[in-house]
This record gives structure tokens, C-alpha cells and sequence, in this order.
């Protein structure tokens, strides 16, 4: 195998054609979204942003790599990936027993431009899928024989009584040219009336009004005289590019054939409408197919770090395709140095300590703190955590002068056990932020860091990675060293950050609206975060906005206001494209929806990386906000949104 | 040499700390790719980056070093095979057939604009089966021009224009033939001729190997073909004879400079021949590219690292006050996948015996 400069950069699943790469890259761990009891008995719907990983799963049921997955099942490198698989029933002893059809749907919308009424313009879309779907199948299954396309095609039998297709225009029973000869046909005219200037109604073949091909019952396909597969897997591949009322169609039409066969279909956010971005959730019992959002899945994934193993074990397979990767690598994780350890930090820290330490006694002026100020003063330790410790000090002071009711002080001391009880790993975390910032020490940096900027986003993971790489690579160049040092980790996620935000305008509809939606509510999540009191959120900081299920439904109604139409469609492009990222919590006793900065946008606007931390905000702030802009007000010496 | 190896040298020449190296040297690789490595002159295991660390190496000082590393990313052109292959496979469809397209139409009236009954038309068919394609030199690529070009028989392209008797006798007869077929006829001797002959080459900078007036005569490639021993005369129609000299690329001084030669060259010479001549390039390099007074440090430099060596018989022929400057003194930043053209800056193509190296050594056609 070719080596590779930056293995990061290799994207995506559609481009990797050799099956070996692109199983030596993939992580079995993905897998873990499959549901493991109805895997194929209910349609499974993928749905995610950009770079998710949906069709990466879907290529590895196609038969090519089915099939080199199980030449290589006792291998190493490969054998964790085939046990999961026959665990899911794809292979036996003697091979696959599933066969994917892979069907992607970029090339389909065009017959939607035709002047053709709408019947026949559903005729033609599913006559052009029946033949592909033939087509790709007839193909699949001589890869899976080792035999020869079109040349051994007559070999393939279809012993499907007649009685058990709906269409008599599907030549069955019949042998595998017949029915590549009948769909070669169908393809040909299609796309000659799609590429013809004519509106020749007469040129318009007998169609088909249903995916027939869907009832196809593998038990009838035979190759000389033996049965092939026993599972067939119809996977339709992108379906956000077909046309709306195509997609419609299609769905409708999955739904309705009700088919032996498995069904899977992927699809990026950008496809659902508004109302069902507004309100992702992953599968809802009763229903008879599953809807599996990537990043959701993988937000809510119990297990410590799950994700963030599943991204090291990735990582760890792209960089063994780098040329010397033995000589040079032993993990990616360990390419990226995590702890800021070394006689100059800790020189830094003892800095650090001494400033905040002097701080914080300047400004206790009563005997309140005097006990909390005594314990850390006692405390010994390296310097960078008796750095957070005084800055946790420092931060649950705030917070006390903030909250509390002005009472006659009568000198009494808070208890260190008043100190205990405040929940202090918001506050811890936050410290350590505020230090970087205040001291211009580094904080984005080291592999949980990395994991936890991808949003649960495979491709953004390896975006970010792919940049960490390629200076981890120019380092052992001209260092001799292949390990990147915090501040460099930092600076290069920092600049490409920016890169992303600036691409925001280009790459989504409306962008600029959009980018000044993420700028108010980065700006917001901001001016709280100066406040230092780290009252919210595991990280101590605010990183998104709430919205009450009351205020969505008005969102969401047919006769919304022009304004409340456009953020409605901002909201969700941003969502569609993992801009924002969507949770439902019943926090208090009230639904709120609550809407997430990416983490690379956290990262851009100098906030926490936890989740935890929103606030409520009004369609009519958001919509003020979209207008002007964030601006902080002050009313009674208080200042509020 | 190993890509890590060339890449370390690089660096190190170039004294890049790891952040400067990240933005370079995927840049680096990227065109070595898409580009650089294809050079055909390189020696064995060298290419690009290799060739590029060596040649950095050279230069003395760092400012120096980053200079000609400026002049590499930001001047140099480079036309891949990919690229020529592209132009050969036009010239005939976007730029010949026009051109007999036109001539059938002038000779017409009124005007027709139907270019569709044009090239149906017998009148079409003959003249372009009366038309002759000579290469001027390797550099024309013959074959593909030939391959690219459907509509043209086999027996009307040749190689080069320098044609043996027997040769010219069998272009002769094979015209003959085709003609007979086209007619429905034997043509007679008048109508058995070339009428439109295009000579093809793929690069000149400065013209002067094509026409030149030295030592009272008129020299160069457009001359030597109809020379008056040359067979080729009998084969053309010398009293009404449309000569077109066509030009992958060219700089836009060598264009000016051959239209006016060639009107003057057509004039001494049509008590011989009645010939117009024109000149047809397809791709014209601006001469904005060459380098100029805004190049005033790196030109500095060319005079620093120059060979005289390089200076013979041949390189006289063209202006040479400032020889660093390259031949005529086109101060040209080219390089051609085949070879690098001696109107390039020296210090592009300085082959391995000279004092310095070339990033791209050039192979001398006149030794």
C-alpha cells in the first residue's frame, strides 16, 4: 500500500476506492450505532451534518468490501472488525451472507427539471432506480462469486415465480443478461429523454410507478445453480440530493412496500424539514424503523471517553499509513503533548500562584474568607494546581459576594466546609481557563481536548487532526521530534478555528446571517464568562441558549412572522450543519430545547469546552440579536441580556 | 533521495522552523505532484524537492536563498505534457477548421454563415485534403496532433519538413488518390498541389530560429522547407500558397517579431512563390512574465550566480548585453516538461557541468 504524507486528509468514504484503506481505516467501534436488535428486520435512517460517517458505514456492507474484509479476517489489523460483523450475522464460514446494494442518489434530481407532469416524473424516477438497484445488484453478486461483469452474468438465475412481482414489465423468471439487457434499456432511454431537448411524450417508456426491485427475494437468486446471499441490504446513499417531492416518493414508497429486504437510507440534516430538525431525537419506540442521528448518538454515548476512544483508535489507523510510521510513531495521542510539565511552567505557575494569592487578599476586606483563604493558603503541591486552587478561591468568592443577601455581617468566618459544598468541578474547570487566559498559558491542547472539539463529528475530527499532523510532521523534520508542544497545539486549532468562521458566509445558505446569530450568542456566552463566576455548565461558562417548547411551537407555526420564518430557517441550517448542536433537557419541570455552539466555535470565542451551560433566551432576543447584534445593557446598576 | 530526506534538506536550507515548513511543503508537494516531478531532464533519482534543496543550497546567503525560493513559488511557469497534450488536441477543431472554414467562405458570395453546408460542401473537403501539417521540430508532437485531429488523413501530416524525393512523391501520389475519390475524377497536375501548408512547433520566445535576415539572406526553420532544392516545392502550389506557422506558445515579442519578418521575407520571395504567410499561436505568453526593473533584487542574484560557459555560437545570435538574462535576453521564467527553453533566466536550466546548478537542467540541442 502506497504510503501517504498526511492521512488525515484523506476524505472521504466515497474516495477511498482501494477496500483496503478503507478498512484498515475504519474503527469497528462505529458500529456501536447499529442497533443491535433490529438491525435488519426495521429501515434504519442515518441522518447527520456534513462528515458524519454515514456513508462510511454503508460502504462497508457492499460486497467488494465484505469481501475483502473476510479474506483478511485473521489478520491482525483486521480481525476486531470481522468478529463485529459476523456478530451481526453479515458473514458465515464460508462468506457473506449479506449483500449491500449501494445506491447513490446524486444523479436523480435533474428528471424533476423535465416538462413532464408529476406522474410522469415519479415514473421515470423509480423506473431509473429499478434498473440501477438491478444493475448494482447483478453486480454485487458476481463480486461476491469472484466472477466476471457483464460477461458471466447469464449464470445469475432469478427463479421468482411470477406470482410474487407486481409488474409484469420486470422479465422474471429469467437469467441475470436478460435482466441486465431490460434495465441497460431503461437506463439508456431514460437518460436520453433527460438529455434530450424534445418533450417527446410519446418517446415516454411504460414506467413503473413503485420500486419492484425492493420485493426482490434473495432466496430466488441463484449463481450456476447455488443460492448467494441470504440478506439483501438496499442502501440508498444521500437521499438529501434527490428533489423534495423525489424524496418524498422514495420514502413514502419504503414505507408503504413494507419489503423482505432490509432498507437503509442516509441522509444529511440539511434534507429534514425546519419542524423535524427543530425536534431531532433518535428512535421512538412502535415505530417500525429507527432513526439514528450520528451526533446525537454519540453526544448521549454512556462510557467514559467512548468517543473519544473511538477517535484515537481512528487517528491511530490513519497515521499507520504514513511512510516510516514505525520508525516515528507510536500514537497519535502521544504526538500531542498534554500536560504543561517542565521546570520553565512550573517557574510560570509559581508566578501565577503569587499574583492570584496577592489578589485575593487585596480584595477580601472582612473576615468572611478568612478560613477558606487559610486552607489554600496551606496547601502544598506542584504550582499549577495551587494555581487552580487559588483561582477556584477566587472564582466561589465572586460567586458569594454575587449571591448573597446583604445581612448583618456579624464577622463570621465561612467554614471550609461552606467551601466543600459548593460544586467545585465547574469551578475547577473554569479556573483552569481563566488562568490560560489572564497568563497566556495554553488550554486547547492534548487528544481529550481534540476529542472534545469535534462535536461528536468524525470529519471535523479529522479536519483539526489533519492540521495537528501536518505539523507534528514538519517537527520531526526539522526537530527530530514527532511530538507537538501545548502552545503549537493551541496556536494551530485557534487558526483553524478562524478558517472555519470565516468559511460560514460562503458555505451555508444565508451565511451571513447565520455567521451573526453565532457571533451574538458567542458574544453573549462571553460577557457572561468575564463575569467569573462560573455559575453554569460543567465548565463553568455558558455555551449555548434555551428555547422553551412553548417558544419553538411559535417558531415552528405555518403563520410566523417573516422575522420568526428566517431565524427558523437560520436555526436549522446551523443545526444541519452542526453549527449549533440540538438537546432536549427537562430541566426545572419545563421542555427546553437547547441549542449548543459547536465546540470549535467555543474554542473561537474563548469559552469552556463542557456542556452543561445555557441560558434562556426569547425568540424576540434571537431576533433582535440577528438584527443588531448582541449588546449588553445595564438597568439599576445590574447588568442583564 | 528519500522524500523525507529531500524534505529535511529543504528545511534545513532554508532554515524554516516547523511552522514555516507546514505551510511550504505541502504547497511543495502538491505541484511536485500535480507538476514538477514530470520533468524529463531530471537525472536519476532527483526530482523536484531534491533538485530545489540543491539548488538553494547553492546560494550564499539566507535573504539570497529566500529570493530564488520567492521567484520559484511566485514566478514560475511551468506547462505540463498534460497541458501541451491539451493545446495539441485544440489546434485542429477550435483553430485549423476555422480557418478552412473561412477560406471556402471568402471565396463564396455572399457570405454564408451556414458553416454546416460549408463543411459538407466539396469545395471544403478538397481543401482539406489539400492542406500539408509539417513539424518544425520533436517539440510539435506530431503523433498526438495527428491522433487528436479526425478529420485529416494519415497521409498529409509529416514529422519534420525537411522531405526526401521520395517522400514528397508519395504525399504526391496519395493526394492523387484521394482526390480521384473526392472528384469522381483523375485530378490533373495543377490541382494535385498543397495549397495550405501549416508549419507546426510548439514553442518560440523570441522567433529568431524561424526567420532571421543574416549574412544578406533570410535564415531559420520557415525558410530551410523552401529552400530551392527543397522537395517540398513540387508538391506545393507555388503560385497561390497560404503558409501557417502555428505556434503552441509563444511570448508575445516573438509574435510582433515574426509577423513583421514574414511580411518581409514574403516579399523577397514572391518572384518565387506567391505565398501568404501568417502566424497562428495558441497559447500566447504575455510579455508581462518575463521578469523586469520590479525583479531589480532577483535579477541581482542572476548576475551573481552566472556561468559564461553557456555563451557560444548559437547564444550570440540573439541580443546578449545581459546573457544572465537568457538567450535574447527574454528573461523568461518558463520551464517545459521536456526541457527548459534557453530564453529561461540561466539559472533555471544551467545543466550539471557548469559552475552552478540549474532547478531545471536543460538538455542542449546545440552542442
Amino acid at each position: 500500500m502506497k504510503e501517504i504524507r498526511n492521512p488525515f486528509r484523506m476524505r472521504t468514504a466515497e474516495n477511498l476506492e482501494q477496500e483496503q484503506i478503507f478498512l484498515k481505516l475504519f474503527g469497528e467501534q462505529v458500529l456501536d450505532v447499529l442497533p443491535e436488535n433490529d438491525l435488519w428486520t426495521k429501515r434504519q435512517i442515518f441522518s447527520s451534518a456534513p462528515g458524519g460517517g454515514k456513508t462510511s458505514i454503508l460502504r462497508l456492507f457492499t460486497p467488494s468490501i465484505l469481501l475483502k474484509l473476510f479474506e483478511l479476517k485473521d489478520s491482525d489489523e483486521y480481525k476486531n472488525l470481522y468478529a463485529r460483523m459476523v456478530k451481526l450475522n453479515v458473514f458465515s464460514k464460508q462468506g457473506p451472507t449479506t449483500l449491500g446494494v449501494f445506491m447513490p442518489c446524486g444523479n436523480y434530481a435533474s428528471i424533476e427539471d423535465l416538462d413532464f407532469n408529476s406522474v410522469v416524473k415519479k415514473r421515470l424516477f423509480f423506473s431509473l432506480m429499478n434498473a440501477r438497484l438491478i444493475l448494482t445488484l447483478m453486480r454485487g453478486l458476481l463480486i461476491l462469486q469472484g466472477a466476471q461483469y457483464p460477461d458471466d452474468l447469464y449464470k445469475i438465475k432469478f427463479d421468482i415465480p411470477v406470482q410474487h412481482f407486481i409488474s409484469p414489465l420486470i422479465p422474471v423468471p429469467c437469467t441475470g443478461d436478460v435482466l441486465y439487457k431490460w434495465a441497460y434499456e431503461i437506463e439508456k432511454n431514460i437518460c436520453e429523454i433527460i438529455d434530450s431537448f424534445n418533450n417527446d411524450s410519446d418517446k415516454i417508456l411504460e414506467g413503473y410507478d413503485s420500486l419492484e426491485v425492493l420485493l426482490l427475494n434473495p432466496d430466488y437468486i441463484s449463481y450456476e445453480g447455488q443460492k448467494i446471499v441470504q440478506r439483501l441490504v438496499f442502501m440508498f446513499d444521500d437521499i438529501n440530493y434527490l428533489a423534495r417531492q423525489q424524496r418524498t416518493s422514495l420514502l413514502k414508497e419504503v414505507n408503504i412496500k413494507r419489503p423482505y429486504n432490509s432498507i437503509w437510507i442516509a441522509q444529511r440534516l440539511d434534507a429534514l424539514e425546519p419542524e423535524k430538525l427543530m425536534m431531532l431525537q433518535n428512535a421512538v419506540e412502535g415505530r417500525d424503523y429507527n432513526e439514528i442521528y450520528l451526533e446525537d448518538f454519540w453526544r448521549k454515548t454512556t462510557g467514559h471517553n467512548k468517543f473519544e476512544n473511538i477517535l484515537k483508535n481512528i487517528a491511530d489507523r490513519r497515521i499507520s499509513l504514513t511512510r516510516d510510521f514505525h520508525m516515528h510513531f507510536t500514537s497519535f495521542e502521544q504526538s500531542l503533548k498534554n500536560t504543561l510539565d517542565g521546570s520553565a511552567n512550573q517557574e510560570i505557575f509559581k508566578n501565577i500562584v503569587d499574583d492570584i494569592s496577592e489578589r485575593v487578599k487585596e480584595k477580601v476586606n472582612t473576615i468572611r474568607y478568612d478560613k477558606w483563604v487559610n486552607m489554600i493558603e496551606s496547601k502544598q503541591g506542584d504550582s499549577r494546581n495551587l494555581a487552580i486552587e487559588w483561582k477556584t478561591l477566587e472564582i466561589a468568592i465572586n460567586r458569594d459576594n454575587n449571591k448573597r443577601q446583604i445581612v448583618m455581617d456579624f464577622g463570621q468566618p465561612l467554614s471550609e466546609e461552606d467551601f466543600d459544598n459548593i460544586d467545585k468541578s465547574s469551578i475547577r474547570n473554569a479556573a483552569e481557563l481563566y488562568i490560560s487566559q489572564e497568563f497566556n498559558i495554553p488550554y486547547y491542547f492534548g487528544m481529550r481536548k481534540l476529542a472534545n472539539l469535534s462535536s461528536s463529528n468524525i470529519d471535523q475530527f479529522l479536519s483539526l487532526a489533519g492540521d495537528l499532523f501536518e505539523e507534528i510532521l514538519t517537527t520531526r523534520l526539522v526537530k527530530r521530534t514527532a511530538t507537538l508542544d501545548p502552545k503549537r497545539q493551541e496556536a494551530i486549532l485557534k487558526k483553524a478555528a478562524k478558517k472555519k468562521w470565516e468559511e460560514i458566509e460562503k458555505r451555508l445558505p444565508n451565511g451571513r446571517n447565520a455567521q451573526k446569530l453565532l457571533e451574538a450568542i458567542g458574544r453573549y456566552a462571553n460577557w457572561y464568562w468575564k463575569r467569573e463566576t462560573a455559575s453554569y455548565g460543567a465548565g463553568g461558562g455558558i455555551t449555548g441558549f434555551a428555547l422553551t417548547d412553548e417558544e419553538c411551537e411559535k417558531l415552528l407555526k405555518v403563520e410566523s412572522s417573516a422575522s420568526n420564518n428566517q431565524l427558523l430557517y437560520i436555526l436549522s441550517s446551523c443545526i444541519a450543519n452542526n453549527l449549533l448542536e440540538l438537546a432536549k433537557t427537562n430541566q426545572g419541570y419545563k421542555g427546553r430545547n437547547v441549542f449548543y455552539l459547536n465546540r470549535w466555535l467555543c474554542l473561537h470565542f474563548n469559552l469552556p469546552l463542557q456542556y452543561g451551560g445555557f441560558k434562556n433566551i426569547s425568540i424576540k432576543k434571537l431576533n433582535e440579536w440577528l438584527d443588531s447584534g448582541f449588546k449588553p445593557s445595564k438597568k439599576g446598576g445590574e447588568l442583564f441580556d | 533521495m528519500k522524500e523525507e530526506l529531500a524534505e529535511r534538506l529543504l528545511a534545513n536550507v532554508m532554515q524554516w522552523t516547523p511552522e514555516e515548513a507546514k505551510e511550504e511543503i505541502p504547497i511543495l508537494q502538491a505541484m511536485a505532484l500535480l507538476k514538477y516531478d514530470e520533468y524529463q531532464q531530471f537525472t536519476h533519482g532527483m526530482r523536484f524537492i531534491e533538485s530545489l534543496a540543491c539548488w538553494l543550497k547553492q546560494f550564499q546567503e539566507k535573504n539570497e536563498r529566500k529570493l530564488a525560493y520567492d521567484f520559484v513559488i511566485e514566478k514560475l511557469i511551468f506547462i505540463s505534457s498534460l497541458e501541451i497534450n491539451h493545446l495539441i488536441s485544440n489546434i485542429f477543431p477550435d483553430y485549423i477548421r476555422p480557418i478552412l472554414i473561412e477560406e471556402i467562405n471568402k471565396s463564396k458570395a455572399p457570405t454564408n454563415f451556414n458553416v454546416v453546408d460549408i463543411i459538407k460542401s466539396e469545395d471544403f473537403l478538397l481543401l482539406c485534403r489539400k492542406s500539408l501539417f509539417l513539424g518544425l521540430s520533436d517539440g510539435a508532437r506530431i503523433d498526438i496532433f495527428r491522433r487528436s485531429s479526425i478529420s485529416i488523413s494519415n497521409e498529409q501530416v509529416w514529422q519534420t519538413y525537411d522531405i526526401s524525393k521520395e517522400k514528397a512523391t508519395d504525399l504526391k501520389d496519395k493526394l492523387k488518390k484521394d482526390l480521384k475519390s473526392l472528384l469522381s475524377r483523375d485530378a490533373n497536375e495543377k490541382e494535385s498541389k498543397f495549397k495550405m501548408l501549416f508549419l507546426i512547433d510548439d514553442f518560440s520566445a523570441s522567433g529568431i530560429s524561424y526567420l532571421r535576415y543574416e549574412k544578406n539572406e533570410y535564415k531559420g526553420k520557415i525558410t530551410k522547407f523552401l529552400a530551392e532544392n527543397s522537395e517540398l516545392r513540387n508538391i506545393i502550389d507555388q503560385d497561390d500558397l497560404k503558409i501557417y506557422v502555428v505556434l503552441y506558445m509563444a511570448t508575445e515579442k516573438a509574435k510582433e517579431y515574426l509577423e513583421k519578418k514574414i511580411e518581409e521575407w514574403a516579399v523577397a520571395i514572391k518572384t518565387e512563390i506567391k505565398l501568404s504567410c501568417e502566424i497562428l499561436v495558441i497559447q500566447l505568453i504575455p510579455d508581462n512574465v518575463s521578469l523586469s526593473d520590479k525583479d531589480a533584487n532577483f535579477i541581482e542574484l542572476l548576475k551573481k550566480y552566472f556561468d559564461k560557459q553557456i555563451i557560444d555560437d548559437h547564444y550570440l545570435k540573439g541580443k546578449c548585453e545581459y546573457p544572465y538574462l537568457g538567450f535574447d535576453e527574454c528573461a523568461l521564467p518558463l520551464v517545459l516538461t521536456h526541457n527548459t527553453p534557453n530564453n529561461s533566466i540561466p539559472l533555471l536550466w544551467f545543466d550539471e557541468e557548469k559552475t552552478y546548478k540549474g532547478l531545471f537542467p536543460r538538455m542542449s540541442r546545440h552542442r
